[in-house]
């Protein structure tokens, strides 16, 4: 344990470690209702456009890419940044399809030039009308604009007043000089003189240029904007927290496995201290979103992912320090992955960190309601992925009836404890609603999938208790209970009703229908197959 | 008698009403996509019995009911009742609360809206769901008499003689939902207002159910002038019908169910605040007077921050915009078994957590662990 706490401490004080100048990745900017460093607007700009976060052909980051191009837009328009994934749409503008299917801004314009009546057409039809290649189209057509218009979105004047409600201003929006106040001017000439320096490629030039931005910025600004936050940001976006922690993971498995082949104990222990070092990563990123964003872990569907795997990793590291066997580092290491692999393929869909409409702007019951109920998710799972090693084990060595006695009570243990979060938590997002609309339910389908996860574990209990399940039957229930907690996770999103649909992506729905079976086909299999060793066993014994 | 209770307690029947409410709730929100969520609440949840097709079943409050009777008779068990299984009880307990609340919430409360453009007052709130028929009697210049009959004496067939109507009337039809069509020909001089001219069709109920327009058609009587007839209206019908009996004046209308309020609500002023520089909103509120006794006390309702008032609480709901100005739309609820839930998740909690506390260290060790 001691040893847990130092790991902490060394791992904690590196956070403090770290400090550095302000730079022109730092710039702040205000994007999507919140002022943030010029490198995160760079990121999720590059990201609509090409589909990445930084631009892989030329090895150019992102914040590179964006001050070239306001820098020099001659040459930014002739850079090949537009990435086409469908055929349909390149064959629409009368480009060619080729390797790389990156197209510039003079090929895109003249492309969409020639589609000026489909796309007039498009905009007329609602969202829910479009065929896949007119969305993509459409898409298109709204990057082209803001990437033509790069000077109208980047809004990075800040008010006259010291108002933080305010709205910033882009260059182009403003008349004339005369109409910025004194503050506003520097701020502004010293950010342009900074890109002409860059174009100069005159290095003095832009650190000065630079240095007197940021006194500007702090003198003037020091309230409205928070400078360190803003590094901090910066920091995170180049840190890539959750990749680390992926890796630590992935390492864990395979230190793992090959404990299994030799020197069991030291490779366990090198296992469980990867994992805990991946998990401190994880944790790590989550508290530097939660500094940045100045809310609680989780608020939107990303994360939640990234906050289910913490919940799961955590379990899994404390049921290993009980257990000692490395089941503990099994689970964790395989969730952990798996949910970051979901997690990232959520973060390519745009900015992670968006503000939130009026009625979830409510920091409080965002630390209880939604982190309960989220915790409740991590553990239910937990259990599930409990169900699955239970019934592996029947299959593999029904024999050793006291480690399968154990992991049932084990997996009993953790559905009490899920069974606790995820009530709490229903309760406590009723009680948010009858605070904010009146009434504690509403049999919205959000609340309803909460409740489905808690009537699971309800039943699976009260069928252990009456005996009409024994520890196979239990550990079939909890496979099952993954599927529930799924459909009340993500399955809901599809329905678009209620309150609480807030993140939808098309793809959900078969990864969705793909995981239900399967687990609804390994239950139920595994069980079966268990039973028979078990039949198998009583038989030899007797 | 000992013996029942002992059957009804058995956790065997809790399993089997639990699966059939996880079954009730999945086709319910299913159903959710198709009828929007106040039907498939009304048909699956809020109803003794459910229909799968032909096939009635048994409805959402008739399994809480026997999931409660089975919890109750739970209490009677002597098994039940040992030191170790003390946080069970306590569990117990508190879900026998939440259902009590639950049931108290089905029965009494009620809940509405209550619009106002900005610089109006009113002292009543709408039932969206629910219609009335009014016959609001105009004939004194200070104040008019309302005499409204609620949606659900509306049956067809029914013949209602109100006291302080010197008429009777007979229901012909009532449609939640319904549509004008206009008559080939008009009819005789037995039709009056709309139904001259219209046909009454039912239409399907829309999926919200506010956006559903009621319609009704039936017959005065008894008034012993030519105002005898049929008669046709619609809800929110912009020319209202008017109707003379002896020296009376009546103002007939089909509207949106009226609940009045012991006090008024001025709006003063509706504010929207978006994130800077998008259109997402951050937070939305109204600044009103709340009247009582012809006192004012000036009140902010705002996004998660309700005016809780004599049992009564306004939530901040909906606006809308026009360039009249800014309308802003308030929930009221009334709900007298609103704080069950607050006490029974506290003593569940605190249930479970006994519970856990003596259990985990049971259920997380490993036997290895208990060997040495």
């Amino acid at each position: 344990m001691k040893r847990i706490i130092l790991l902490l401490f060394v791992f904690l004080s590196t956070f403090s470690l770290f400090s550095r100048d302000f730079d022109y990745r730092d710039i702040p900017v205000q994007d999507g209702g919140r002022i943030k460093p010029l490198d995160t607007f760079a990121r999720n700009q590059l990201l609509s456009i090409y589909g990445k976060r930084s631009l892989k052909l030329e090895n150019l980051s992102a914040i590179d890419w964006l001050n070239n191009l306001l820098a020099d837009p001659h040459n930014g328009f002739n850079q090949k940044v537009f990435k086409l994934r469908n055929p349909e749409v390149v064959q629409s503008l009368g480009l060619e399809w080729d390797n790389i299917h990156t197209y510039t801004y003079h090929e895109i314009l003249g492309g969409l030039e020639n589609q000026k009546e489909l796309l007039i057409q498009i905009q007329q039809k609602p969202d829910d009308e479009l065929s896949i290649m007119e969305g993509q189209l459409k898409e298109l057509h709204t990057n082209f604009q803001k990437f033509a218009n790069m000077w109208w979105h980047l809004k990075i004047i800040p008010p006259a007043s010291e108002n933080s409600e305010d709205a910033w201003i882009s260059p182009w929006e403003v008349e004339s000089e005369h109409a910025l106040t004194h503050n506003q001017r520097n701020l502004l000439f010293n950010f342009l003189e900074y890109l002409n320096k860059r174009l100069a490629d005159d290095k003095m030039g832009m650190d000065v240029a630079l240095s007197n931005y940021y006194s500007e910025l702090n003198n003037n600004y020091g309230t409205s904007v928070d400078s360190h936050r803003l590094k901090l940001e910066t920091w995170y976006n180049q840190a890539n927290m959750f990749y680390t922690s992926v890796a630590f993971y992935i390492l864990a498995f395979l230190l793992l496995g090959i404990s299994w082949i030799s020197l069991p104990t030291i490779f366990k222990k090198i296992a469980y201290f990867s994992l805990i070092i991946g998990f401190l990563f994880h944790g790590g990123g989550l508290c530097l979103r939660m500094y940045i964003m100045q809310r609680p872990p989780v608020s939107t569907l990303y994360e939640s992912i990234i906050f289910v795997s913490f919940i799961t990793i955590i379990c899994a590291v404390i049921l290993e320090y009980i257990r000692k066997d490395g089941l503990g580092i099994f689970i964790g290491a395989v969730s952990g992955s798996i949910f970051h692999y979901i997690g990232f393929k959520y973060a390519v869909d745009g900015d992670t960190m968006g503000m939130l409409v009026a009625v979830l702007n409510s920091n409080f019951w965002l630390a209880t309601h939604v982190t309960t109920i989220t915790i409740g998710y991590g553990a239910s799972l937990m259990a599930g992925f409990m169900g699955h090693i239970y019934l592996g084990m029947a299959i593999l060595s029904p024999e050793r009836t006291n480690r399968l006695k154990e992991i049932y009570n084990n997996t009993f243990g953790i559905t009490l404890m899920a069974l606790f979060f995820a009530l709490f938590g229903t309760i406590l997002g009723g009680i948010w609603a009858d605070q904010s609309w009146g009434r504690f339910w509403g049999w919205d389908p959000k609340e309803n999938g909460a409740m489905l996860i808690c009537m699971w574990h309800l039943m699976m209990i009260h069928m252990r208790l009456s005996g009409m399940v024994k520890a196979p039957g239990f550990a079939l229930g909890m496979v099952l209970n993954n599927i529930i907690v799924a459909l009340a996770w993500f399955g809901v999103n599809l329905l678009n009703v209620g309150l609480h649909s807030y993140g939808f992506a098309t793809g959900i729905a078969i990864n969705l229908g793909l995981f239900i079976l399967f687990e609804f086909l390994f239950g139920i299999g595994a069980y079966f197959w268990a039973n028979s060793k078990q039949k198998e066993l009583t038989i030899k014994t007797k | 008698m000992r013996s029942i209770i002992r059957k009804l307690g058995n956790p065997k029947i809790f399993v089997l009403t639990i699966m059939w409410m996880m079954i009730l709730v999945f086709v319910g929100t299913i159903a959710q996509r198709d009828m929007g969520l106040y039907y498939a609440q009304q048909k699956y949840f809020s109803n003794w019995l459910a229909w799968f097709g032909p096939v009635p079943v048994p409805g959402g409050r008739l399994t809480m009911l026997i999931m409660f009777l089975n919890m109750i008779s739970l209490l009677f068990r002597h098994t039940l009742w040992k030191m170790k299984k003390v946080g069970i009880i306590i569990v117990h307990l508190g879900a026998l609360l939440l259902l009590i609340g639950g049931g108290i919430t089905a029965w009494f409360s009620f809940e509405g809206n209550m619009v106002l453009d900005e610089g109006d007052k009113s002292n009543f709130i709408v039932n969206s769901q629910q219609s009335e028929l009014s016959f609001i009697n105009t004939t004194q210049p200070n104040y008019d008499d309302v005499i409204s009959l609620p949606e659900k004496i509306l049956t067809n067939g029914n013949v209602l003689n109100p006291n302080g109507l010197p008429f009777s009337i007979e229901i012909i039809q009532f449609h939640s939902n319904a549509e004008a069509e206009r008559r080939t020909q008009p009819k005789g001089n037995f039709y009056h207002g709309l139904a001259k001219n219209f046909l009454l069709l039912p239409k399907e109920n829309e999926k919200e159910a506010e956006m559903n327009r009621s319609g009704i058609l039936f017959k005065i009587s008894d008034t012993s002038s030519n105002a005898d007839g049929i008669y046709s209206l619609f809800l929110g019908q912009s020319i209202p019908q008017t109707l003379q009996v002896n020296d009376e004046i009546f103002t007939l209308v089909l509207r949106r169910e009226r609940i009045y309020l012991p006090f008024y609500i001025e709006l003063l002023d509706f504010k929207r605040v978006l994130h800077p520089g998008t259109t997402i909103p951050k937070s939305f509120s109204s600044e009103v007077n709340l009247i009582e006794n012809d006192i004012p006390r000036r009140v902010m309702i705002k996004m998660n921050e309700p005016l809780r008032h004599e049992n009564y609480t306004f939530f901040q709901a909906s606006f809308s915009q026009s360039k009249s100005g800014e309308t802003s739309i308030l929930a009221v609820v009334k709900n007298y078994g609103r704080l069950f839930p607050y006490i029974s998740s506290l003593i569940m909690s605190f249930g479970l957590l006994i519970h856990l506390l003596l259990q985990l260290p049971k259920l997380l060790s490993s036997q290895g662990k208990k060997k040495t």
